[in-house]
């Protein structure tokens, strides 16, 4: 068997309250590495077209990956997956903390959770022994109280996973929280989760995970620990964390404001990373095996009330306060802890209801429509519209459908201003004249997410009304960064404090004993991306080029201040970014993989499933 | 008077000829800002700039054998 990894598939039916144990293929780990490559190879073989997103034939997958836990900074990374309940193609998502070391310790590479209790049910996992607890009683708990609740029954050697109120009353875009604070926003996993009545996951593992050469392994890990807190990047953003790029991101014009009007915000300063740190943060917190903890904890305070959280991070600042036209660091704390407490995606709760803002400032929709006057820069008006998603009242029903849904239900060209992509809210740039940024977006294999490719510093630097080498970028990008999902390690020690991503190639021969070059392992996540596209292609109807479609906002008007004002591509500029990246790519025209690229990356048995 | 400059994160690969540090030879003290111009970037592109390992911002006049470290904005974990 091939070392670094827990050894095996947790199967876990929650209809017939029964779980299997089978190995992990070997040919996975070669092809697939783990984490993201495993999500979507199962979810391959696992969901089936036709399945409803809430059905019981969905599944939710779990998965570390080989780097996870083993020395090496910043391994905490778990990734999910599931077909996503907001776009109807792949979902995934993923969080950092400490539950993704213990489930491998618990000897797992791979959960699936299928099927749907008739009760809601926390699932207790103890190496891979598996136990149910009623959760009738605390179904409705928001998700601080319960995994406080669970840790004291449990005791702290738990880690532990929960949705909150969101997820259970439907919210399409309901994440799943671990470690109070960390989150698993994007794509509705939590939803997914909650359909099954799971309310709760609880694990802890005590097995050793056996590595090809352990002795190298450490070493290995004890060079980057000490290269990292090295860096210069290091010691500059760690005491701030993401917040940190707020005032780059407000003097390029690529801070969401007002819900995508511009991308410029007077007051930046009150939400940058100095302000929060005096104001907001309390303490460092980290990940599993990480050198730069860069989660903040600390409180959040409106009109004197006070909410402990974690963060906020920059996406949550963006959508919960410059998108909001909030500027107050404090009260955009507050808001990120609302949102936390009800199992809110931070990303989408913010794009949705400052959609309703705008609608409601420019008369589509009235005071009585909404319960109240949704008015930017109100934070009170926006917490009670969080509440009134999570527990499905009046128009927050209607939102907690995603921007898509709710501006399809208002139509009066309220879809104009529908910030998504796919049917996901789009996270925190603005993008309309940065070619390679909203390229990132449109091609995400999740809908409007940053994470698979950040390219604004690259349209910046290269020129944003430029558009060579922006597709190729790009997809170096979605090559690159994804592939730390798949590894089970946080992208961070690269991207914010400056390491040699390459560097990462090092530590797989000593845990696994598997050699990949750099290339090689490219291209397993071409692999990868190749096939999340052709699940996407399998589960909705149609699928291809027009769901790399921008919202029309970011074709039709530029924005209303900032160094590019007034500025914006073309519907035929965008087809011609789309047309660059098809050509790169090996798709065809209508942005499908042709089946020799499917060969290619043997994913050959996708081929038949192209899109009809 | 002589500054060094050193690139971290995405902006070594955008400026490759800038990937090991560069040392910027001046006549008279230049401000941050006009020495990164000097290296052939716009002054807004770096998210921060740290001088002998300290924040500093664009209208600091750097010291002769100081070094600069021109930080990428975050990348979004």
């Amino acid at each position: 068997m091939i070392p670094g990894y827990g050894g095996n598939i947790l199967r876990i039916d929650l209809t017939g309250k029964k779980a299997s144990a089978s190995p992990v293929p070997e040919q996975w780990k070669r092809e697939y590495l783990g984490g993201r490559g495993f999500i979507a190879r199962a979810f391959w073989d696992e969901i089936k077209p036709g399945t409803d997103p809430l059905g019981p034939e969905n599944k939710v997958l779990m998965a570390p990956g080989p780097y996870t836990g083993q020395f090496l900074s910043s391994s905490g990374k778990l990734h999910m997956g599931a077909l996503s309940p907001a776009t109807g193609g792949y979902g995934d998502s993923n969080m950092g903390g400490h539950f993704s070391l213990e489930l491998k310790q618990a000897g797992i590479d791979l959960l699936i959770l299928e099927g749907a209790a008739e009760t809601p049910v926390t699932v207790v996992i103890e190496d891979g022994k598996v136990t149910y607890r009623d959760a009738s009683a605390y179904w409705n708990e928001t998700t601080f109280e319960t995994e406080t609740r669970l840790k004291q029954e449990l005791g702290e050697a738990w880690q532990i996973m929960v949705i909150g109120p969101a997820a259970a009353n439907g919210v399409v875009f309901a994440c799943i929280q671990h470690d109070f604070g960390r989150q698993a926003g994007r794509t509705g996993v939590g939803t997914v989760m909650a359909s099954k009545k799971v309310k709760a996951v609880a694990v802890k593992g005590t097995k050793d995970v056996k590595l090809h050469d352990a002795r190298r392994t450490l070493a290995a890990g004890e060079k980057m620990m000490d290269q990292v807190m090295k860096q210069p990047g290091f010691t500059a953003w760690q005491p701030y964390g993401t917040p940190e790029v707020v005032p780059w991101a407000s003097s390029q014009g690529v801070m969401p404001t007002r819900n995508f009007q511009t991308g410029v915000i007077e007051g930046f300063q009150n939400l940058d990373g100095p302000t929060m740190k005096a104001k907001v943060t309390e303490i460092d917190k980290g990940c599993t095996s990480c050198a730069i903890p860069c989660g903040k904890w600390g409180k959040g305070v409106l009109n004197g009330k006070e909410k402990p959280q974690e963060g906020p991070e920059y996406e949550s600042i963006a959508l919960l306060g410059s998108n909001l036209g909030i500027t107050d660091i404090q009260a955009v704390a507050y808001l990120n802890g609302v949102c936390d407490e009800l199992g809110l995606d931070s990303i989408s709760a913010g794009n949705v209801v400052a959609w309703s803002m705008e609608c409601y400032e420019k008369g589509f929709l009235s005071e009585e429509e909404l319960g109240r006057p949704m008015r930017f820069g109100d934070a009170e008006a926006a917490v009670a519209m969080f509440h009134d998603i999570a527990y499905g009242r009046g128009f927050g029903r209607i939102l907690g459908q995603g921007v898509r849904a709710a501006a399809t239900h208002v139509g009066l060209g309220t879809e104009r201003f529908a910030m998504h992509v796919k049917g996901l809210e789009i996270s925190g740039y603005e993008a309309r004249y940065a070619p390679a940024m909203m390229l990132s977006y449109l091609t995400c294999d999740i809908g409007g997410n940053h994470s698979r490719s950040w390219a604004v510093t690259f349209d910046v630097a290269t020129g944003r009304e430029n558009f060579d080498g922006k597709a190729e970028r790009v997809i170096w990008l979605q090559h690159v960064r994804p592939l730390f999902d798949a590894l089970g390690c946080c992208r961070f020690p690269w991207v914010e404090a400056g390491l040699d991503p390459e560097s990462y190639v090092g530590f797989i021969e000593p845990i696994t004993g598997m050699s990949f070059t750099w290339d090689e392992l490219l291209k397993v996540s071409e692999r990868v991306w190749n096939l999340t596209r052709m699940i996407s292609c399998r589960h909705i109807p149609g699928f291809g080029r027009a769901f790399d479609n921008p919202p029309p906002r970011w074709v039709e008007e530029g924005q209303e201040t900032g160094p590019t004002a007034g500025k914006h591509f073309t519907r035929e500029q965008v087809d011609d970014l789309l047309n660059r990246y098809y050509k790169l790519r090996g798709w065809t025209e209508d942005g499908i993989p042709t089946p020799g690229k499917l060969e290619e990356l043997g994913l050959g048995f996708c081929a038949e499933a192209a899109c009809k | 008077m002589q500054v060094t400059v050193r690139l971290e994160g995405h902006l070594r690969e955008f400026f490759p000829k800038l990937h090991e540090p560069r040392t910027v030879a001046c006549e008279r003290p230049i401000t941050v800002a006009e020495i990164i111009e000097a290296v052939g970037m716009a002054a807004s592109l770096p998210s921060s700039v740290l001088c002998n390992r300290v924040r500093v911002e664009r209208d600091h006049v750097p010291a002769d054998g100081d070094e600069l470290v021109l930080l990428s904005p975050l990348a979004g974990g």
